[in-house]
């Protein structure tokens, strides 16, 4: 699930060199195209073709055509002449590759939950805090033929979901009043928390448990446990979780994920703490 | 910035070239691009001055861009200090786009056209962990072949399509390798070191099979990280295999491993 804010999605916009939006943002109109069609492909929605492209951008046929065909010289989308249809481009990966490199806790944590997946073969998931969203950036996976959902590098709303719940408790109580203040609560799912009092009271345990335990409130079927990564000063710089299905994690597995995702995330923090030559 | 003008072809105009403003300044996908690619582990946070020093880009024009790439998440702008990252998005794409690397798929043309030329088998290898095993193989037509058997494992030392990944390694990882080998003595170890030198320098690994009987020749497929992750070879019985061959057959291998190591985004950048 992408949540990618386009204010002016389906607004009709006025021709011309660039848009005037509403809080003073001006789009370059050929970049913000360009954008809206690579927004178009997903994980259930790989490959596209130029019928469907241009119906999905709302543009004239030679216009798309012409989009998409620059597009593919810069290497943001691929044209695949067997099929006919257009696929992203390697310049995400190289991107990503680039984004990722100037993440160094990926880097530091790496070889934890590389332990965590050894010891209970589930899928380890790292996230950081970005302003409002939770983003999971890196992902061991489990080898079980059933797994998760991962949505690496999508906006995720920090009431929703343990490893973004162990974020949110982590941040000071004004910055958390803040935050609910500002944030409307989404029902991503029946388990999602929609109200400030439940949030609260969720935060409330999962300080006194120093754990995350939820059920599907942001991913259908999915349960997650999760703990805060906690960096030099004292406050969680990212969190671990283990994310699996609902039907997997029962109590007693759910106590030796705690009991792993609480030893890894200690050595990670020690590891984060060493003075570095 | 492109002002697009619509050219239907039933308006009596000369439909203009799909890409005919690509190589002009005022091409934006072009510039965001650009911009897109000043970002490293190097630099990791640029500020805008930054940013328009180096794309030479207006800053008016910048800032728009900047503007649009960051209302997509391709780009976040974090008012603490100033300063542009990378966005979220270029992950959520990258975790779309490694699902569709199908190495199989892009190898079967390349390896037919292999065969073809030299009608033997052409053999696709991947690198699993410390082990290589044979993908995919397209046979030769002659009675007397190199044949396909059940995907077998095998350390990295021992043939042509390991030496090849293992030589693909840092050294750092290549002595790890090794000393974890406890079967290997240290003159043994002082071989495989010899052979990665040879590989190293000629691009490609051969065996002319004295104790085998079945000659090889191995070259490096690389991913878009630049990392060696699978390699591509021909394969036949040692009495077709002569000084003149393996420059025959080493040229076709390195020329498909080329070929395939681009469909895998390796040297885009």
């Amino acid at each position: 699930m992408s949540i990618v804010r386009h204010p002016g999605k389906n607004v009709r916009k006025p021709r011309g060199k660039s848009v005037a939006r509403q809080d003073n943002l001006k789009l370059v109109s050929v970049v913000d195209r360009a954008a809206r069609l690579m927004n178009c492909f997903t994980s259930d929605t790989q490959e596209l073709d130029l019928q469907q492209m241009t119906a999905l951008a709302g543009l004239p046929k030679p216009t798309t055509f012409r989009l998409l065909a620059n597009m593919v010289r810069h290497g943001l989308l691929e044209y695949k002449h067997a099929s006919g249809n257009y696929m992203l481009g390697f310049t995400s990966l190289l991107l990503a590759e680039a984004l990722l490199q100037g993440l160094p806790l990926r880097v530091q944590a790496r070889p934890f939950m590389e332990e965590i997946r050894d010891s209970l073969n589930e899928t380890v998931v790292l996230s950081i805090k970005d302003h409002d969203h939770r983003i999971n950036i890196e992902s061991v996976e489990s080898t079980q033929v059933i797994t998760a959902t991962l949505n690496l590098g999508v906006r995720i709303p920090l009431y929703a979901g343990a490893a973004s719940q162990v974020l949110l408790a982590g941040m000071q109580a004004d910055d958390i009043d803040a935050y609910l203040e500002r944030t409307d609560l989404v029902s991503y799912n029946t388990t999602t928390l929609t109200t400030t009092k439940a949030v609260r009271a969720r935060l409330a345990k999962v300080r006194e448990q120093g754990y995350a335990l939820t059920f599907a409130e942001f991913t259908p079927g999915g349960s997650a446990i999760a703990v805060p990564i906690m960096g030099p000063e004292g406050c969680p710089v990212g969190a671990l979780h283990i994310s699996g299905p609902k039907g997997r994690l029962n109590t007693d597995v759910q106590g030796r994920c705690v009991e792993a995702l609480l030893r890894g995330s200690k050595a990670l923090t020690e590891e984060l703490c060493r003075p570095r030559p | 910035m492109a002002v697009e003008k619509r050219s239907f072809p039933s308006s009596g105009r000369v439909a203009r070239a799909p890409a005919d403003d690509t190589d002009t300044k005022a091409d934006a996908i072009g510039r965001a691009v650009r911009t897109l690619f000043l970002f490293d582990g190097a630099a990791c946070a640029l500020t805008l001055d930054e940013i328009c020093q180096r794309t030479k880009v207006p800053k008016p024009t910048l800032l728009g861009i900047l503007q649009t790439l960051s209302h997509h998440d391709y780009l976040v702008f974090d008012p603490a200090d100033s300063r542009y990252r990378l966005g979220y998005a270029w992950l959520r794409f990258a975790e779309i786009r490694r699902n569709q690397s199908h190495i199989r798929e892009s190898a079967l043309p390349i390896m037919r056209a292999m065969r073809d030329a030299v009608d033997e088998t052409v053999i696709l290898s991947l690198k699993v962990g410390d082990q290589r095993i044979h993908l995919d193989y397209v046979e030769s037509t002659q009675p007397i072949r190199r044949r396909r058997k059940p995907s077998r494992e095998a350390p990295l030392h021992r043939g042509c399509a390991g030496l090849v990944l293992l030589a693909g390694m840092s050294e750092e990882n290549i002595r790890a390798y090794l000393s974890a080998q406890k079967e290997l003595n240290q003159a043994a170890r002082d071989d495989v070191l010899n052979t990665i030198r040879t590989i190293k320098r000629d691009g490609y690994a051969s065996s002319s099979g004295q104790t085998t009987q079945v000659a090889v020749v191995s070259g490096p497929i690389k991913s878009y990280t630049g990392e060696t992750i699978a390699s591509l070879s021909i394969s036949g019985p040692a009495e077709r295999f002569s000084k003149q061959t393996v420059q025959e057959w080493a040229a076709l291998v390195l020329e498909g491993a080329r070929k395939l190591s681009r469909t895998l985004g390796y040297g885009l950048a």
